[in-house]
């Protein structure tokens, strides 16, 4: 990676962006659907105070200082921390300071950034057409495929552009969890950090404009599509 | 052929039902709204999952809490019409239409694409996406998809009720079509008495989560003193085109009313309505009524607003007329006597 020293870090934050979204769709769809329509459901007023909670937490990370988010996570993945042990238990390898450790520490910064327009789309959607499709012979899976999956599109993009482009972002959690290791955690926002430290003017320049455009280019594609798609 | 017990309970509210429909025509559920009509027909669809009892339609169990048996709504073979058509926004006409087929991979059903498209005067639409359509069209489009998931029970919810007066009077003349050529049991709920009298041929009455009457829809309007409208079924003889006048069998007698278009089958109904019947002691002779039926008083229904209502029974049908207490003493009639019933060529459909 000689020909551009912002080569690596680019590549490394968009592998990242993308692991990070794809886990999240797996993990926050489910969540997101119970979180709009699982409760009405199940009436039963404790339903309705978990459903509370697990809305705050899922909230949370777009409120907390990426630093304290970032420093938890830290605790939870060191050597010492429950999650830390688990890990080298598992695998014999520490999960701070290692690119696993960043795709989970990101999933949970960017948690609310995939789950939130998810739940608002299944919300919107209501269980209608999914009674609609059931009455007309569609199982679960076929009502999944054929009705809530082409009528939440847009939601589906917004969730895994945002997921993304949040992931891109992030430094404070990349900064505490992951540190500054080359093709292991060291992504673009860290790299921009490090040159300006060293006062390689022009490199930031040429890393944070390349972020810049690639970042406002993908929200003109999302708001396009929204535009169009709020259409039917 | 319908076969169901069950209930329901809801918070306050308890919905008990236990009737057959043997299959022949279309069985009516008619009550004010809160009664639980659509609560019922969501637990025979498999969509309300606090429903117990049994189901069973067409020879296969649906519902049998004794033998563990609850099918998801999906294995359940029904067509339900929804009050709010929920069509799929997201898919143009045609696609709504062949949704069933697809997901069921039907390769014949009892209703083929082009009778349905016939039938419902579809052609035209298939194209088009959801919100492009007027109420009437996408209740149109409602009912041809229920149609072509092949099903063994037709559920109608009301399908007319968002709609106002005119877009009504359009998809009404295609449930009467449907409802001329069923080959398939129907439940057709409504609070509206004029859609029984027209659709339906038995109806259950409900209250409260019960039902509380049961019987041939005809007679059993006839019966309820707080209803004005009364059917008369009749078979078409002649329609002059150049009057517009259609001469109708009903009973023993031969009625002229006014019809525009040359009516689309030979055996229809003809809506009356009681404040539309004149009564006499005798014929008269110059008057613009062109019909004057012999008929007798069954029932004098006395009312607190001046008014009155009196069940007529002539010569195999049967008409209520409203006419104010005042009329009521100066003729002096009382149940038994014999009255000309006055009825208006034109007679006003719908409600």
């Amino acid at each position: 990676m000689d020909w551009f020293p912002g080569a690596g870090p680019l590549l490394l934050t968009a592998k990242l962006a993308a692991i990070t979204v794809i886990g999240l769709l797996i993990v926050g769809t489910p969540l997101a659907w119970w979180l709009a329509l699982g409760v009405q459901q199940n009436k039963s007023r404790w339903h309705g105070y978990v459903r509370v909670v697990v809305e705050a937490l899922v909230a949370l990370p777009l409120v907390l200082p990426p630093t304290v988010l970032g420093f938890y996570l830290l605790m939870a993945m060191g050597a010492n921390g429950t999650l830390g042990q688990w890990w080298i238990g598992l695998t014999g390898e520490p999960l701070a300071f290692s690119f696993t450790g960043l795709v989970i520490a990101s999933m949970i910064y960017s948690l609310p950034f995939v789950v939130q327009p998810l739940s608002n789309a299944f919300q919107s959607m209501g269980r209608d057409w999914m009674e609609a499709a059931w009455s007309l012979g569609a199982n679960r899976w076929q009502t999944w495929l054929r009705v809530v999956v082409p009528h939440c599109r847009a939601g589906f993009l917004t969730a895994t552009v945002l997921g993304f482009a949040h992931t891109l972002g992030e430094f404070g959690v990349v900064l505490m969890v992951g540190g500054n290791i080359p093709d292991e955690t060291r992504v673009v926002s860290i790299a921009v950090y490090d040159l300006v430290e060293s006062m390689s003017y022009g490199a930031a320049h040429k890393l944070s404009l390349i972020l810049l455009g690639f970042s406002f280019l993908i929200l003109i594609l999302v708001y396009g599509f929204n535009r169009r798609w709020s259409r039917l | 052929m319908l076969v169901c017990d069950i209930s329901l309970k809801r918070d306050e509210f308890e919905l008990k039902m236990a009737f057959e429909h043997n299959g022949a025509g279309v069985v009516g559920l008619f009550g004010p709204s809160g009664c639980g009509k659509t609560s019922f027909l969501r637990a025979l669809a498999g969509l309300e999952p606090a429903t117990k009892g049994r189901i069973v339609v067409a020879g296969q169990t649906w519902q049998d809490d004794r033998a563990g048996i609850n099918l998801p709504p999906w294995k359940r073979r029904l067509g339900l019409v929804f009050q709010e058509h929920r069509l799929f926004p997201h898919l143009n006409v045609k696609n709504n239409l062949l949704f069933a087929s697809k997901v069921r991979r039907l390769s014949k059903a009892q209703y083929s694409w082009p009778e349905v498209l016939e039938l419902l005067d579809l052609q035209t639409l298939l194209e088009r996406k959801p919100g492009q359509l007027s109420g009437g069209e996408s209740g149109r489009v409602a009912i041809g998809r229920a149609l072509l998931s092949d099903p063994d029970i037709l559920l109608f919810d009301e399908p007319l009720s968002g709609l106002d007066a005119p877009r009504r009077a359009a998809i009404l003349p295609y449930l009467e079509r449907l409802h001329e050529q069923t080959r398939i049991p129907m439940l057709y709920i409504s609070h509206q008495m004029s859609e029984m009298l027209r659709l339906t041929d038995r109806m259950l009455m409900l209250s409260a989560g019960n039902i509380t009457a049961d019987g041939v829809t005809l007679e059993l309007a006839y019966q309820l003193d707080t209803n004005l409208l009364s059917i008369l079924e009749v078979e078409l003889l002649h329609w002059d085109q150049q009057s517009c006048i259609a001469s109708v069998q009903s009973g023993a007698d031969v009625l002229r009313i006014w019809s525009p278009q040359r009516p689309t089958s030979k055996h229809f109904r003809v809506l009356v309505d009681a404040r539309q019947v004149v009564l006499a002691t005798q014929l008269l002779e110059h008057s613009s009524l062109l019909n004057q039926l012999a008929c007798k008083v069954e029932k004098v229904i006395p009312g607190d607003d001046g008014l009155c209502l009196l069940n007529l029974v002539g010569q195999g049908w049967k008409l209520k007329s409203q006419i104010s207490l005042l009329s009521l003493q100066n003729f002096g009639l009382i149940v038994g006597d014999k009255v000309y019933a006055g009825v208006k060529a034109v007679i006003l459909k719908g409600n």
